[in-house]
């Protein structure tokens, strides 16, 4: 190998490179509380009487997560702009294709965690008077929200991974900095190494805060 | 003059679970006050009239009323007031496992009543000091015994200060010991509010206290039917006196 290491690159840029976790988390932080809303929305939908929302809800879910994200977002910031005549900024374009793509699969998550509570806990709570959205509300979804914390992750997860594919359309985060210093210093073993260190050290973080969610569990289930 | 109408009628229902009729033109009128002890072998149909009572299983002939309110075919409004005036007890419990005791029983009164929260824990107290348990407010259901959740249960159905009461063998998934904790809580709950009940249970000895009539249920169909001190004492039918045999040794 014929390549002499000078990661004192990073010494110097390395603060820069680090700057771009911001524009990362700012992207990906807002994508994560949509994904999950939306993904709370569309599993709410699949239980409904409505043939018409449960019938929007599983297009939604087929149509976005068999996209590739690249062409969503893509389609997003540059087709858009086309049919409609608006544009949006390339962060705004980032979110919203990394919502749809994760809220198709937080749906499944969700419907995973909720098909998990028995139906004698609808049962109970019908029994009392709850109306469906009620049992929805206060029975079974706070159940299931413990049961989906762990998928729930890995859709998080996916989520802030898919973020480095806004280098496509020039979102100044971590990837498209690097990409940016090594054109400039070609020094791509450095540049990408600390994008990588940069990017599974968020990654970590961020799944350590979910863990200690499973924590505010205090019950167990019977 | 005519007899005044009765609280719960049961008229000629018939509910079919694949293969064969669970309900079979069944019939039974249930006036305020009664307590009813339904008995049969499982699969007999007791538990899935119950259930049909509270509209939490829908009939395919004859018809339901509870407080001259139709049940089957009602809509979800109507449903929810039936389901309102009647208490329903599991076998499971099924209490909510994300709740402590006492956000168990002041769930549905704040949010279907709206009942204020300081109101419905005040209610709630009083409930679990009613069925022996005023130092558990606080405990989750897994952190309960079995006998301990089915009296939360009991408290919780009670909280919504329903006029009927359906017990769906309330004591059949607890040990002995912890059975008659429960079954005096029933008992007392009856003697207080003299409330109408129908208790699906093998336990002789609490029917025979507490019950004004037993049943026996076969193949979805009333096999026998009569007052419950001479339903346990002296039933007239074979199929009856086989089956209390068979309660007596198990």
């Amino acid at each position: 190998m014929n390549y002499t290491f000078q990661f004192g690159v990073l010494a110097e840029y390395g603060p820069y490179l680090a700057g771009g976790l911001w524009h990362a988390w700012w992207t990906s932080f807002p994508s994560i509380i949509l994904t999950t809303v939306l993904g709370v929305v569309l599993a709410a939908m699949h239980l409904t009487r409505s043939i018409l929302l449960r019938g929007a809800a599983v297009v939604f879910v087929d149509l976005f997560r068999t996209l590739p994200v690249v062409v969503l977002l893509i389609w997003i910031h540059y087709v858009m702009p086309i049919l409609t005549g608006i544009s949006s900024s390339p962060t705004t374009s980032s979110i919203i294709a990394l919502s749809l793509n994760g809220a198709a699969l937080a749906c499944e998550a969700f419907r995973g965690g909720l098909a998990a509570i028995p139906p004698t806990q609808t049962q109970a709570a019908q029994s009392l008077g709850f109306s469906r959205w009620q049992v929805f509300r206060y029975v079974t979804l706070p159940q299931a929200f413990f049961a989906t914390l762990p998928s729930l992750t890995n859709v998080h997860i996916t989520v802030i991974k898919n973020v480095t594919v806004t280098v496509l359309i020039a979102v100044p985060e971590v990837m498209f900095r690097a990409q940016e210093l090594t054109i400039q210093f070609f020094r791509p073993l450095e540049f990408y190494t600390g994008a990588a260190i940069l990017y599974v050290a968020l990654i970590w973080g961020y799944a350590v805060f979910m863990r200690s969610l499973e924590k505010l569990q205090k019950w167990q289930p019977i | 003059m005519s007899a005044p109408d009765p609280f719960v009628r049961v008229h000629g229902v018939t509910k079919t679970y694949g293969a064969g009729p669970v309900l079979n033109g069944l019939s039974l009128d249930l006036a305020h006050g009664e307590v009813l002890v339904l008995c049969g072998p499982s699969g007999c149909g007791k538990s899935t009239l119950l259930r049909c009572i509270n509209g939490l299983e829908t009939i395919e002939g004859g018809s339901i009323t509870v407080g001259g309110v139709r049940v089957d075919g009602a809509d979800a409004a109507t449903l929810q007031q039936i389901r309102l005036a009647t208490g329903f007890v599991f076998q499971n419990f099924n209490l909510f496992p994300h709740m402590t005791a006492l956000e168990n029983i002041t769930i549905a009164p704040m949010k279907i009543r709206n009942v204020s929260k300081r109101q419905a824990e005040e209610q709630g107290r009083a409930l679990l000091a009613q069925v022996g348990m005023p130092d558990k407010a606080a405990s989750f259901p897994f952190q309960l015994s079995g006998g301990q959740r089915q009296r939360v249960a009991i408290a919780r159905a009670l909280a919504m200060q329903p006029s009927l009461m359906l017990f769906d063998e309330p004591t059949s998934a607890l040990d002995p010991e912890m059975r008659e904790e429960v079954l005096q809580v029933i008992q007392r709950v009856h003697h207080e509010h003299g409330m109408t009940m129908i208790v699906v249970t093998h336990e002789i000895g609490f029917a025979k206290s507490v019950a004004s009539r037993a049943m026996l249920l076969d193949a979805g169909r009333i096999v026998e039917e009569a007052p419950a001190r001479q339903f346990f004492t002296e039933p007239r039918e074979e199929r009856t006196r086989k089956f209390l045999r068979a309660i007596v040794n198990e």
